[in-house]
């Protein structure tokens, strides 16, 4: 990838940013060998604290938090990537198909694009989430369907600065479809891909998060977002410590897996 | 001094030339186009608002229409006959819509399954808290954020820049995991502040001592909104001031020895002004949606509060209220801000 | 320079507007919440009704407030159910929650305390020799809280009304007519026998006003003031409808002892237990079991133990000719393991289900019935027995040719049962997708029968078993709060059984057809029931003393602190 291939120039943050989205990665394809026990097992006792055998301790079930973590990270990043990617693609595939089309097309895909960008959006998804049926891939197609006008946006504006290019209007003059001047322009849209790719893999995950929190969604996937909610739902939170291994971990690893993303894609000023 | 600082407003008025000569004429044409741009923003959002639950499979609604999903069966019987009251499934589409604009124009947003009153009174009823709270961040955050972000620009040799990515990392937390954080912390733990409500149960307004009541109740959700929409004002304030910073008229007052000072405020800081109204309009409408959460988080009663109960209790009328006004919540501001931006004269 | 100061004046006009507007859309809220002032209503009650309180009347109560408060104003704090909305007959909540809101205003004619069943707004009654007509001799003097007399013409009113408005959480189809016989005196004849009727009818059925409701053609949307006008020891101030907070003020003639508090409020906390050590309550009464318990030995905190009435059970649709199988229910049975259900995902705050339906430390309860601990291998012959099994290899047993596969409905609180139900069935090969929703929604469906398989809990279960009702056919008049709809259970013995059961005077005769009932049930398992919920609560007794649960829960089997009685019997401690 291109953000990788130049990191030898990359600053130290960003660097480390990397590191520790590469450990995400790391640890979501490793996650069945990482994990102690199944997230089904609830076979353990209920609310120990950590201890060699259960790191993180273990919920009111008797499921093995630290399992339950390590999963998240299966399903979250799963879903991060997967929503940040559709939703990027959708969002650069409208603005080719706008540009290429032109006219119409364009005013029409640029207005619905403006319109859902001064709406609120997670209003929008959370709306759409209750109506459907509680399943993961619509949670998905949700975060897709109502997160590409930013990328189409931009994406549109850069277009339309490279669309006059002489190699462009040659491509249209041969009659080339829509897939060659994708082709063609390609190579000078990629670094803005890349950034909206990572930005909307950061979005998905707080959408993700926000809509477990409101108890919408596949009730059964143990998300970070549904670990997050069953820690709050816990009565004693507040009592003991057990916050401490039950609530904070799966908040941590969501605020560093975002602020990671976020401080990858910024400029260097 | 009076003099020279003339003498820069002209190479300014120059610079804006172009926009300068739009002229009377042209400005009405604009703020007709965009009156009848948010016309259409309106009638879409009417449309989606009315499509959007019939489209989505699964939806009550789409099998009230007779699609048959297969899901049919998520809402109990006396509440699909509140809902085919108000939506007359039986009718042809287009009728449909017909009444549904009807029933808008008369404010009748449909009945709450959940609490047994018209929608739009919930609504009303809710969104007081819910403006009081984001508006009051919101102001917060822009004074704060403004006097930062240009701080950051204005301190010599960038040392502002390495605030950044603080910032950034700030503003990549979800809203409502800081709520749940500083909640706990200040609010269960050190016990600092009221966790819940936004006044004591059974205080009522007007009553003595109410007034600081809530206002101690809603410190702490109004601290997180601040902290929460701080940075991405200040970012942008930041950016601004340093794209200001390189224009020729500030660099032609340095020449001219204005003092630094006078440069800071009279050239740079009033300047990023209309650069920033384009960033707050966003703002305001991410503040309302950061506060739904900072409500829901802390059982504030406002519209997030509402928004919580009505997906908890599947109040497909009310969640449809809720989309629809902050939708026209998100268009007013939007209109409002950019007749504001067309009527004056922007700096290219 | 010019522009820039035009568009700062710009940006706070903005901010200004939205400020101000933001504040009067909240006085809107406030004066929208309905409020019933003692003096607002005697004024306004006999002419018309007003749509909303006014700003007057509203200042009014405030002042009256404040003057209260130089007498050291008796405040009662404690945490409500939920959000249970308005508080009148019609517009509350159809649950508990709701019935709990409304019994301060609104009052029956027979009551119950922590002993059992008191004559409230009747003095006395007389059952007939043929046991079908009650004759009710009401109290003197009662005064709605407008001022209006209570007389047994509201008596004959709300059963009239009752049954042309059917409410739901009472049902008057066992009664055949009512009739005033004197102003004091009503005679309510039965249809036939119903053993129950005082339990399930009399002492359930909130007594409406008859001079406001006979004006009121939809009571489900009526929500002028005049609505929450009742009889209790308590008047409506105020219902916030954001955030469901209710306030009680004393009402002063009220007929049955001297309210030892001037306000009550209620108002939802999810975190009841951090409400009551910070003081922001005095009593809370909808802890888990675990809460509560956890506070004994906490300074000036009482802990109450209740009565387990409230159980969670499946219910299977019997449309589905695989769930209709005897056997099938029986191995499902046999592959559960309620201990640990009760234990982890409800923290073991009860007892595991048995098979009879009936409560283990009720009286009625038949300890003979068959017992069905978990029995993989006896699941799966029991499966093989009746013909299921896996041809595909697909790891999921087929049922005449129909995969064992089936949709399971929880409410979203309970996903943690949800995840053990699956596990637990997919043992024996049959497979659960679980769908969850809200628990109104989810104990809808089950009253229209539209579901496959549901996990539910729910209450109005203890006392008298009339509430066996909901396994039988006929239910004779009983309440249908908890029954299932669609296809359901039916077995004629069953049904018989139960129908003499209501009728049966003796005693012991009854404990005999209520034991036979259980033996029918345990074998049939129409329903399984997973486990018994117990209950306690938790209140500071240095501010208000003297709380008790009451017998069977108030009305059918509420199992909280919010009878209306202890506001009299309670002594205030706070001086």
């Amino acid at each position: 990838m291109h953000i990788l291939k130049k990191s030898g120039r990359l600053s130290l943050r960003k660097k480390i940013c990397l590191m520790i989205l590469g450990l995400y990665l790391l640890t979501a394809f490793l996650a069945p060998w990482i994990m102690p026990y199944k997230v089904t097992d609830f076979s353990h006792p209920s609310l120990e604290p950590p201890c060699a055998e259960y790191l993180l301790g273990t919920d009111e079930m008797g499921h093995d938090i630290f399992s339950m973590l390590i999963n998240g990270f299966r399903l979250t990043v799963a879903l991060s990537l997967i929503s940040g990617f559709l939703s990027t693609f959708l969002g650069t595939f409208l603005a080719f198909l706008a540009g290429y089309l032109g006219k119409l097309a364009d005013e029409i895909l640029t207005m619905a694009a403006s319109l859902f960008l001064i709406v609120p959006e997670l209003v929008v998804i959370m709306f759409v989430a209750v109506f459907a049926r509680p399943t993961m891939l619509n949670t998905v197609l949700v975060i897709v369907l109502f997160s590409w006008p930013r990328v189409f946006k931009i994406t549109r504006s850069k277009l339309s600065d490279c669309m006059n290019s002489s190699k462009v209007r040659y491509t249209m003059m041969m009659k080339g479809n829509v897939l060659d001047v994708i082709r063609k322009l390609l190579p000078d849209i990629l670094p803005v891909i890349q950034s909206f790719f990572i930005l909307q893999c950061n979005k998905a995950v707080m959408y993700e998060t926000t809509l477990s929190f409101f108890g919408i969604g596949d009730p059964l996937a143990k998300t970070w977002g549904k670990l997050i909610r069953a820690a709050m739902d816990y009565e004693d939170l507040y009592y003991d410590n057990t916050f401490l291994w039950y609530l904070l971990p799966p908040i941590l690893v969501v605020i560093v897996f975002t602020v990671s993303l976020a401080l990858l894609v910024t400029e260097e000023t | 001094m009076m003099h020279e600082e003339e003498k820069v407003c002209t190479v300014k008025r120059i610079e804006s030339g172009k926009t300068k000569r739009m002229g009377n004429q042209l400005r009405v044409r604009k703020t007709g186009r965009i009156l009848f741009k948010y016309a259409v923003y309106l009638f879409l959002v009417v449309l989606i608002s009315f499509f959007l639950p019939r489209m989505i499979p699964g939806s009550p609604l789409s099998a009230i229409a007779g699609e048959g999903s297969g899901y049919s069966g998520t809402i109990p019987a006396a509440a699909l006959k509140q809902f085919e009251e108000y939506y007359a499934p039986e009718l042809p589409m287009h009728m449909q819509f017909a009444r549904y604009l009807k029933n808008l124009f008369r404010l009748d947003l449909g009945y709450s399954f959940f609490y047994k009153t018209p929608v739009i009174d919930r609504i009303l009823g809710a969104a007081g808290w819910t403006l009081r709270l984001s508006l009051t961040a919101l102001l917060l955050a822009s004074v704060i954020g403004i006097t930062l972000g240009a701080a950051m620009a204005l301190s010599g040799r960038g040392h502002g820049a390495a605030l950044l990515p603080p910032l950034l990392a700030v503003q990549s937390v979800p809203t409502f995991l800081l709520a749940a954080v500083l909640q706990i912390v200040l609010a269960y733990k050190l016990r600092l502040f009221p966790a819940t409500g936004a006044v004591t149960p059974g205080m009522l307004p007007g009553q003595p001592g109410y007034l600081a009541d809530m206002l101690r109740h809603m410190t702490l959700p109004l601290i997180i909104l601040t902290i929460s929409e701080i940075p991405s004002i200040a970012i942008f304030a930041y950016g601004s001031t340093m794209k200001i910073k390189r224009m020729p008229y500030v660099a032609f007052a340095r020449y001219l020895n204005i003092s630094p000072r006078q440069i800071r405020w009279k050239f740079i800081i009033k300047n990023i002004m209309p650069d920033l109204m384009g960033k707050l309009n966003i703002q305001a409408i991410m503040c309302i949606m950061g506060s739904m959460f900072v409500e829901a988080v802390f059982s504030f009663p406002g519209l997030g509060q509402l928004l919580k109960n009505a997906t908890n209790y599947r109040d497909y009328p009310l969640m449809q209220g809720i989309l629809l006004i902050s939708c026209l919540y998100g268009i007013g501001i939007n209109l409002i801000f950019e007749m504001l931006l067309t009527r004056q004269t922007r700096v290219s | 320079m010019r522009f820039t100061k035009t568009m700062r004046k710009g940006v706070s006009m903005i901010l200004a507007a939205a400020m101000i507007s933001g504040l009067t859309a909240c006085g809107g809220a406030k004066k929208e919440a309905a409020a019933t002032d003692a003096a607002a209503v005697e004024t306004t009650a006999a002419s018309t009704t007003a749509a909303s309180t006014t700003v007057a009347e509203t200042t009014k109560t405030q002042t009256e407030g404040s003057e209260k408060k130089e007498t050291a104003e008796r405040v009662l704090r404690m945490d409500a159910m939920s959000n249970a909305g308005y508080p009148a007959p019609y517009l509350a909540s159809s649950k508990g929650a709701g019935y709990a809101v409304l019994q301060y205003i609104f009052d029956t004619l027979v009551w119950k305390d922590d002993k059992g069943f008191v004559n409230y707004l009747a003095e006395s009654y007389s059952v007939s020799d043929d046991n079908k007509t009650y004759t009710f001799k009401l109290r003197p003097g009662v005064k709605f809280n407008d001022g209006e007399p209570f007389t047994a013409e509201d008596v004959k009113f709300t059963f009239d009304y009752m049954t042309e408005h059917p409410y739901s959480w009472v049902s008057t189809s066992s009664v055949k007519e009512v009739r005033v016989v004197d102003e004091l005196t009503v005679e309510i004849e039965l249809n036939k026998v119903y053993v129950a009727f005082i339990a399930d009818v009399a002492a359930n059925l909130l007594m409406l006003p008859k001079h406001i409701y006979e004006k009121v053609e939809d009571p489900t949307t009526y929500t002028e003031k005049d609505a929450f006008v009742g009889t209790g020891p308590m008047m409506l101030e105020s219902y916030d409808a954001e955030a469901g907070v209710y306030t009680y003020v004393k009402n002063p003639n009220y007929f049955y002892g001297d309210v030892q508090i001037d306000r009550l409020i209620l108002s939802p906390y999810e975190d009841p237990k951090t409400a009551l050590l910070n003081g922001d309550i005095d009593a809370a009464t909808t802890t888990s079991y675990k809460q509560a318990v956890s506070m004994k030995g906490t300074d000036n905190i009482t802990v109450l133990e209740g009565q387990s009435l409230w159980l969670c059970r499946m219910y299977f649709n019997f449309d589905n000719e695989a769930l209709a199988t005897k056997e099938v229910r029986q191995a499902i049975s046999y592959a559960i393991n309620r201990q640990e259900i009760l234990d982890k995902a409800f923290n073991g705050a009860g007892i595991a289900g048995t098979a009879g339906y009936v409560h283990p430390e009720s009286p009625w309860y038949n300890a003979n019935v068959t017992v069905y601990d978990q029995d993989v291998e006896k699941a799966k012959t029991l499966l093989a027995d009746a013909g299921a099994a896996d041809s595909n290899g697909d790891g999921i047993l087929e049922f005449k040719g129909e995969p064992m596969s089936y949709e399971l409905l929880i409410s979203d609180k309970d996903e943690s049962m949800a995840e053990m139900l699956k596990a637990y069935l997919a043992e024996v090969g049959i497979e659960l997708t679980v769908k969850s929703t809200d628990d109104n929604t989810v104990k809808s469906l089950i009253q229209e029968g539209n579901f496959t398989i549901v996990a539910n809990g729910h209450g109005s279960f203890g006392g008298d078993p009339k509430y066996m009702a909901c396994l039988a056919t006929d239910t004779s008049g009983a309440a249908k709060v908890t029954t299932q709809g669609g296809t359901r259970w039916q077995n004629d013995e069953y049904d018989r059984i139960f129908a003499e059961s209501l009728q049966e005077l003796d005693q012991t005769k009854r404990e005999e057809l209520v034991d036979r009932l259980q033996e029918i049930v345990a074998d049939e398992l129409p329903t399984i029931v997973l486990y018994y919920k117990s209950n306690a609560s938790a209140y500071n007794n240095t501010v208000f003393d003297g709380f008790y649960y009451t017998m069977d829960g108030i009305s059918s089997g509420i199992p909280y602190l919010y009878n209306k009685l202890i506001l009299t019997t309670g002594t205030w401690k706070a001086e």
